[in-house]
């Protein structure tokens, strides 16, 4: 099984021209890092079904 | 009626006379919500010929005479009817031939080819639809997927035939109210997956009622979710819970369906019905688009986080609604945002349905309480927690992304079982070694594939241990598939600025695959790939 090709020549230029400075992307990306960890703390501590879920009657 | 066989020309008012019996006449079942239903449906899948097998037993259904109506002073009869649905025109002296094999070359085949199913008829005054397995619309050029199918094989005077569905049952509001047919739906599908048990439904209402008892068991008007819980537990699966909303976020109630659903799962959703009620409903398919059916600016402003994934792409799902009928559309309803309370974030997980609609035909809203995913207790890793780790690595692959000048990016996350898994690797676009490594190296039974993609390509994709739990590190393996992606996410990472969203063995795992990665293909590396 043959490997995907790798990107052409124009990507490449274009990605170097954008991301000219990996630095600041990396430290844009890591002011992020609180909120991003925020948000998987929460899905990480989601709470079992409520309890007006629990009681919920199901009877249509 | 030729020789005993009853074969007709299939028609609505054919079908109507069909499901009728002595205590149920035609005409009514012609007013019947799921006799209409059904109607509806066989012409939309090109029913032509329908046979009627009588003083058929249902196992199903002999469960609920031997459990209820044989101790009735009324003579409730203890077979039933079994209605048969062909795609392909015949009559009852051709359908003598084939039974006798005396057919032409090639007839019994046609018929197994030409089979649509079929529908058990109660001999009750009222829910008189049973347990009925029918083929399923067409994929509409793979728009329309229906996942959680299973085989119903079926023996027509000695002939076999087979039909992949979902079985279907109307509730009966004595043995089983909505509660306990939408677990006896799920139930039968996850005994085809897991070979966990598939109780008939009064052994469900039993189950269900054993230790949380509200009312009398039975005639059952009813279940509470708790008690829909307790049912599947007997069942030898996890009910999976999961509310639309919690307190800290909202989830992306459609992709989280979908991503149980692609593995072939089927989810019920309890929804409460404007103006009527708790209902509860088994999604057994989707309806995927090739482009966004959600924009950005749709989405609630109070959960920036949610990721671009896949479930944007869907507009509908495919439900066993009981009070309907089998595979019914269930429309992911999005009303205007700019008419919508912001800070209600539960708008965007509504539902409308045809079949629940107010006196003026408009369609009533569902609002989901929770989906219930009827899971192998050994799938431990939630979808959040696989949500949370496709956040970690978001915005280093969205920057990777958009330095390659795409911006539009998606993610596919969903279950899959390991035989599933590999035999997907043939056709991925990896080292030839890589792919060698990934079908013959050891893996979890249940994985959480998660494919990071832009409009025209995939970036990579992140496999994760689905028995593994959310403090441990799930992650096992990533692919990558775009050399420039991978390229700007190593240099990302090694700036040594991304640790800390990333945490270590994540970072590590990342540089090591992508270092593998470049050696397979520059052909360097002598170490096997795994």
């Amino acid at each position: 099984m043959p490997d995907r090709p790798d990107q052409s020549t124009s990507a490449k230029d274009c990605m170097q021209d954008t991301v000219s400075d990996l630095e600041s992307v990396a430290k844009m990306l890591a002011a992020q890092t609180n909120t991003v960890l925020a948000y998987v703390q929460a899905l990480e501590s989601a709470p079992a079904p409520s309890d007006e879920t629990l009681r919920t009657r199901i009877c249509v | 009626m030729v020789n005993g066989l009853d074969v007709r020309v299939y028609a609505a008012d054919q079908l109507y006379d069909a499901l009728s019996n002595q205590r149920f006449s035609a005409s009514d079942a012609a007013k019947h919500t799921q006799a209409k239903y059904l109607a509806g449906y066989l012409d939309d899948i090109s029913a032509a010929t329908m046979v009627v097998e009588y003083d058929y037993v249902d196992a199903d259904y002999l469960a609920d005479f031997a459990s209820f109506y044989v101790s009735c002073f009324e003579p409730y009869d203890r077979f039933c009817k079994r209605l048969h649905f062909f795609r392909h025109h015949f009559d009852a002296a051709h359908f003598e031939r084939v039974i006798l094999g005396r057919g032409e070359p090639g007839d019994t085949e046609r018929l197994r080819d030409s089979y649509l199913g079929f529908a058990v008829v109660r001999p009750l005054p009222l829910a008189v639809v049973g347990r009925t397995a029918l083929h399923t619309y067409p994929d509409d050029n793979g728009r329309r997927n229906y996942k959680a199918l299973a085989p119903y094989r079926v023996s027509l005077y000695g002939i076999r035939l087979e039909v992949q569905s979902l079985g279907f049952q109307e509730q009966d509001t004595v043995l089983a109210a909505c509660a306990t047919v939408a677990i006896w739906s799920a139930l039968q599908k996850t005994f085809d997956l897991f070979g966990t048990r598939a109780p008939r439904p009064p052994a469900i209402t039993s189950d269900a009622t054993r230790t949380l008892i509200y009312q009398r068991a039975l005639p059952s008007t009813g279940l509470r979710f708790e008690q829909m819980m307790s049912a599947i537990r007997a069942a030898d699966l996890e009910p999976e819970v999961y509310e639309p909303v919690t307190s800290n976020f909202v989830r992306p109630f459609a992709s989280l369906i979908y991503a149980y659903c692609r593995a072939g799962l089927p989810v019920i959703l309890v929804a409460d019905i404007e103006d009527i009620g708790g209902h509860a409903i088994t999604i057994a398919g989707y309806s995927l688009h090739t482009d966004r059916r959600v924009t950005e600016h749709e989405l609630p402003a109070t959960t920036p986080e949610l990721l671009p994934l896949r479930g944007r792409r869907i507009d509908e799902f495919y439900a066993h609604d009981d009070a309907a009928g089998p595979f019914s559309r269930l429309v992911i309803h999005r009303p205007d945002p700019a008419a919508t309370d912001p800070d209600d974030v539960a708008w965007h997980t509504r539902f409308k349905t045809k079949q629940w609609a107010f006196p003026d035909g408009s369609s009533r809203t569902l609002l989901p309480t929770a989906a219930i995913v009827p899971i192998y207790h050994k799938v431990r890793l939630r979808y959040d927690d696989v949500l949370g780790w496709a956040s970690r690595v978001h915005s280093i692959l969205a920057s990777a992304a958009k330095a390659a000048n795409a911006n539009e990016t998606e993610w596919d996350i969903y279950l899959i079982q390991t035989n599933d898994y590999k035999n997907d690797v043939r056709n991925l676009a990896v080292h030839e070694r890589r792919a060698f490594g990934l079908m013959t190296t050891s893996q979890p039974h249940f994985i959480w594939r998660m494919t990071f993609s832009t409009r025209d390509r995939p970036i990579a994709e992140f496999l994760l241990d689905a028995t593994s739990f959310s403090k441990a590190f799930p992650v096992f393996a990533v692919n990558w598939f775009d050399a420039d992606a991978a390229d700007v996410t190593k240099r990302l990472i090694e700036t040594g600025r991304l640790n800390t969203l990333l945490t270590q063995p994540f970072a590590t795992l990342l540089l090591r695959e992508i270092a593998q990665r470049e050696s397979a293909v520059i052909g360097t590396s002598t170490e096997s790939i795994p």
